[in-house]
């Protein structure tokens, strides 16, 4: 056999162990087959792009984030519709809006779709991310997947801040002011780009044209990449694992169920009831639209943000906040976001299930609760400051009642696992010595360090950037810009270094890469 | 067994199928252009889609030969019968 038989015997094989359209049986039978056929072996539609679930999927909680991208789905098309006829100008915005809702066949009906729609999408992100948290989903190797998910979050707020000013309403010019003030309060970098991207310098025209551009073109582009990237590590790295464990799932519930029809029909069903339920609320509930902005008539009304930010603007309203100024509770709020960003290499322990992890549980319901608490309070109480006793009292009160309610149920369960004469649930033994978590909490705190530096950079890079475009050239912007790009280049390479340490860390490089394990000597 | 689950699915769709031709009926006779004919509107095609999910579950459980559950099925007609009769209180 000489060398150019054995090369070809190899591409043959390699050939072979790739399925391609082509490889897939196909028997033409009558027309309508011949043509399916024409279109599979084109556009391979019986190609299996998407991997089989585990039975234990089949659990609308695993699914809270396809419903989302149905909500999603759901404001693209209700959105188009409305573009139609809705003009993104100060003159005739109120306008349009109120002739679709006057006019235009089922013009209500797609604003009120829309619009508790896109209270849902909120809603079930934030189920789906906190229901992430409970269960660890972010433990390795999703953790990616998780700060994807969080971007996402991030984005959908975003489209709430920006569509809720286009009907140009009193209710919502005011909402979106509290918001922009916010902004304005934020340190130079920030405020400078930020208040450049959804203000502009053209007064009310250019910031209604601005939200309109990114309610409909930037932010569902920026949401279909992060959704494109996400589905695509979901299906490198599969469904995750139940709460308890694979080992305490029964082989029953591990057996994997094809993707179409039995996943597909079973999502088909999820979407329909929740469009039902969004219909039947648009039905019982139909929107009316409050008036027109004016400068006139926004002095009867107190600026209050909509119901998903009245957390913040709650928190902002405490004493003590008023006092230190607007940065200091602006820092508190994005603390916790960068917290809950970087969850993954916060929480470094292996444990998944529940019943083992009390303290993460109770600093989870603590969460849940005060932000239900500041949202109905802020709700309550439009305009008022609240005095720094009543916020301790009332926040404080809420964080005990929930501890004690975790303890107690905590004990319950132990008590009640005892009485089946079921083993005690043995506490979580740390998986790495002392020296080493030590280490990886350093290393996560400088991560966290390194981030804030990188969006500083980020952030002046741009505002320099910007104001060398409107303003032209002069030292100081220039200066600016290079020490942001250095400020950046610097961060990126740390984080770059800490992820890598994390990853030896955690073991999976330790053994090929010796040298760069100084400091991190394993007992 | 398999043919009586067979028979109680087939009539199981029949219905829902036939729920579904009455709300798409209703549908195409609305006036769309006020606030009562749009909330009807809404009603009929909640009905609509939650038929096409109950027929969806049912060809599930024929496919995978099991029983269907019958706290689903009847939530799921006790929901077409409150969304009917909340079309007429509108």
């Amino acid at each position: 056999m000489t060398t150019t038989d054995v090369e070809e015997k190899k591409e043959d094989l390699d050939r072979k162990s790739i399925p391609t359209t082509e490889d897939l049986p196909k028997q033409p039978k009558g027309p309508v087959e011949q043509i399916a056929n024409w279109f599979d072996t084109r556009l391979g539609l019986s190609y299996p792009f998407l991997r089989d679930a585990p039975a234990y999927s089949i659990n609308p909680f695993y699914w809270l984030g396809a419903l989302t991208v149905v909500a999603f789905i759901i404001q693209g098309i209700t959105g188009t519709m409305m573009m139609l006829y809705y003009v993104p100008s100060p003159a005739q915005a109120y306008s349009s809006t109120l002739y679709i809702f006057q006019s235009v066949s089922y013009g209500r009906f797609l604003e009120t779709v829309h619009l508790y729609t896109a209270y849902a999408m909120i809603v079930l992100a934030f189920m789906h991310m906190m229901r992430g948290y409970f269960v660890s989903v972010y433990k390795k190797p999703r953790e990616a997947m998780w700060i994807v998910g969080m971007l996402m979050g991030f984005v959908t707020l975003g489209f709430g801040f920006t569509g809720y000013l286009l009907p140009w309403t009193v209710v919502s010019y005011s909402a979106t002011h509290v918001g922009v003030g916010m902004i304005s309060a934020l340190p130079q970098p920030f405020s400078r780009f930020l208040t450049f991207l959804i203000e502009g310098n053209s007064g009310d025209s250019g910031t209604l044209l601005r939200f309109y551009d990114l309610h409909v073109v930037v932010l569902p582009a920026v949401l279909l990449l992060l959704l494109l990237t996400k589905m695509y590590m979901l299906e490198a790295q599969g469904i995750s694992p139940p709460a308890g464990g694979l080992e305490s799932t029964p082989e029953k519930m591990k057996k994997l169920i094809p993707i179409f029809p039995d996943v597909t029909f079973y999502l088909v069903e999820l979407a329909a009831l929740f469009g039902s339920a969004m219909l039947l609320i648009s039905a019982v509930f139909p929107l009316t639209l409050p008036p027109q902005y004016s400068p006139a008539v926004a002095g009867q009304y107190i600026s209050q943000p909509d119901w998903y930010f009245l957390w913040v603007y709650q928190i902002l309203k405490l004493q003590v906040f008023e006092t230190a100024g607007l940065p200091v509770a602006l820092s508190v709020v994005t603390l916790i976001l960068i917290v809950l960003l970087l969850l993954p290499f916060i929480d470094r322990s292996e444990t998944r299930s529940i019943g083992k992890k009390m303290k993460f549980v109770t600093l989870g319901a603590i969460f849940v609760a005060e932000l239900a608490v500041l949202s109905v309070w802020g709700y309550l109480t439009p305009g008022h400051v609240i005095p720094n006793e009543q916020g301790g009292l009332v926040l404080g009160g809420t964080a005990l009642l929930v501890i004690l309610g975790t303890v107690v149920t905590y004990r319950i369960f132990a008590r009640a696992r005892k009485s089946l004469g079921m083993k005690a649930t043995p506490k979580a033994q740390p998986t790495t010595q002392p020296l080493t978590r030590s280490a990886s909490l350093w290393t996560a705190m400088s991560f966290v360090v390194l981030l804030g530096v990188a969006t500083f950079a980020i952030s002046g890079c741009i505002s320099s950037a910007v104001g060398l475009i409107v303003q032209g050239m002069s030292s100081s912007l220039i200066e600016t810009l290079v020490l942001s790009l250095a400020g950046l280049a610097v961060s990126v390479l740390g984080i770059v270094y800490f992820l890598y340490r994390l990853e030896l860390n955690s073991g999976t490089l330790k053994r090929r890469i010796k040298v760069f394990e100084i400091g991190w000597k394993d007992e | 067994m398999t043919s009586n689950i067979g028979q109680v699915n087939i009539r199981l769709v029949g219905l829902f199928l036939a729920i579904q031709v009455i709300s798409l009926y209703f549908l195409w006779t609305l006036n769309t252009v006020n606030e009562i004919g749009e909330g009807r509107f809404a009603i009929f095609l909640a009905v609509d889609m939650v038929s096409f999910a109950m027929i969806s579950y049912v060809y599930r459980a024929y496919k995978n030969n099991e029983q269907l559950n019958k706290g689903l099925v009847f939530g799921g007609c006790c929901m077409i019968i409150v969304l009917f009769f909340a079309s007429f209180v509108l």
